[in-house]
């Protein structure tokens, strides 16, 4: 996936893992408002390390 | 490390070789399935502790949601998975599934060699993160509009259908063993993703996964059957249609060559 | 005499002609921008058609013209690795036209 893409991504997952948090934390949440971070944190650090197979470049077409 | 007792033909275990070499760095199967199922499930307990005195009309969010997540996964297979697109997220899409995982497995071998080769097969962590913002929308809505339980039943219902996705994929490519053989849905996945996965036909049928039922209703299954035959068909080859088109053969000509066939022979 | 053949390799789709590279620009990408594809009817097999019978034919006209037949004749059902003649090209080109549904 092009960087842009996952940074954008990324960008956006951390963004609104934080509002749902707080909106959690609002409601007297507490594991949920944890887990919520730890998950949107965790996706974001899994695709930046995930290896990539070198094969096949999606932004040129042949 | 490759399969020993294995019919696959040159062309796809020079493939195999060649797209192991590619992974670029460390991979683990073990790992990578991890990744997929722990963040599901704390997915899960996130949008079921959000839900507060569900009435018996909101759990129907949830095998809508099922149902609605097999069906974009349908759309998906068929018109972005193997159909090559300009947008450069739907065409990486298109070279992971039919430049490398269609051609790791095929019909005359479609089985991983061991954990390393469940990259081709299970999807990046970064679907499951473009899942999550995907779902947000449809979602949101149904919480402002509905109520904000169904909005989150929704989001788990989304969040479980693709994960129960995996799994039934997962079972297609392994070994067969009395479990998968006996076992309702994955039996009859199995069948239905193998012969998706002749070359010949792999580009137009079959492209229900979790469940036939997609191909069913559209008509690009290769079972003459109903509904209930369609879920419940198992290893049975005698419902498949006659006259499924096969590879090209000019009239007068001599047909293509069945590589695969011609290597084993 | 020519031989057409295509494969679809991890580093993308590759179509040659008598083993030089035969390129979806040829003719200019009029049916598809993302280079070609086969085994359906859509925009990619149609730019490869359209490709190949300019080569066959050498005239842009009629090779634009008879690109329906020679996706339904041939392109849609080619397999995932495939090679076709120049003979297996007029073959489908004079065959009777088609009719009925298609799995």
């Amino acid at each position: 996936m092009p960087f842009y893409v996952k940074f954008l991504a990324s960008l956006l997952m951390l963004s609104i893992a934080a509002l749902t948090a707080m909106y959690e934390h609002s409601k007297g949440l507490v594991w949920p408002t944890y887990l919520t971070i730890f998950f949107g944190a965790f996706l974001v650090f899994s695709i930046w390390i995930f290896p990539d197979v070198n094969g096949a470049k999606p932004d040129e077409t042949s | 490390m490759e399969l020993v007792n294995t019919i696959m033909g040159k062309r796809q275990r020079k493939y195999r070789a060649t797209y192991r070499e590619r992974v670029a760095g460390w991979y683990n199967g073990w790992l990578h399935a991890m990744i997929i199922y722990l963040a599901g499930s704390i997915a899960l307990y996130i949008y079921g502790a959000n839900t507060v005195n569900v009435q018996w009309w909101e759990w129907l969010a949830l095998p809508f949601g099922f149902i609605s997540y097999q069906i974009s996964e349908y759309i998906l297979h068929m018109y972005v998975m193997h159909r090559p697109r300009k947008n450069v997220v739907l065409r990486a899409l298109y070279i992971r599934h039919t430049l490398m995982h269609h051609q790791f497995f095929t019909k005359e071998e479609m089985r991983f060699a061991d954990h390393k080769d469940w990259r081709v097969t299970f999807f990046p962590p970064f679907t499951m993160l473009g899942l999550t913002l995907l779902s947000i929308i449809p979602s949101l809505a149904a919480g402002i509009v509905i109520s904000e339980n169904v909005g989150w039943l929704l989001m788990a219902a989304l969040t479980a259908s693709y994960m129960f996705y995996e799994l039934i994929h997962f079972c297609c490519h392994i070994d067969d063993n009395w479990l998968v053989r006996n076992m309702p849905l994955i039996n009859t996945a199995r069948r239905h993703h193998t012969a998706h996965h002749d070359h010949a036909l792999m580009m137009r049928v079959n492209m229900g996964i979790g469940t036939a039922l997609p191909d069913w209703m559209m008509g690009t299954s290769d079972l003459d059957r109903g509904f209930w035959g369609h879920l419940f068909n198992g290893y049975d080859e005698s419902h498949v249609r006659p006259g499924l088109q096969k590879s090209f053969n000019a009239a007068g000509t001599r047909p293509v060559p069945n590589r695969q066939a011609a290597e084993r022979n | 005499m020519k031989t057409y053949s295509g494969d679809r390799t991890i580093d993308g789709v590759i179509v040659l002609v008598d083993q030089a590279r035969l390129l979806p620009d040829l003719g200019g990408a009029i049916f598809s921008d993302t280079g070609f594809e086969w085994g359906y009817d859509g925009p990619g097999p149609r730019q490869l058609a359209y490709t190949i019978l300019i080569d066959h034919l050498g005239d842009t006209s009629r090779a634009k013209a008879l690109v329906p037949r020679f996706v339904e004749g041939c392109v849609a059902r080619l397999d995932n690795e495939w090679s076709i003649s120049s003979a297996d090209i007029e073959a489908v080109l004079n065959s009777p036209e088609r009719t009925g549904q298609r799995a």
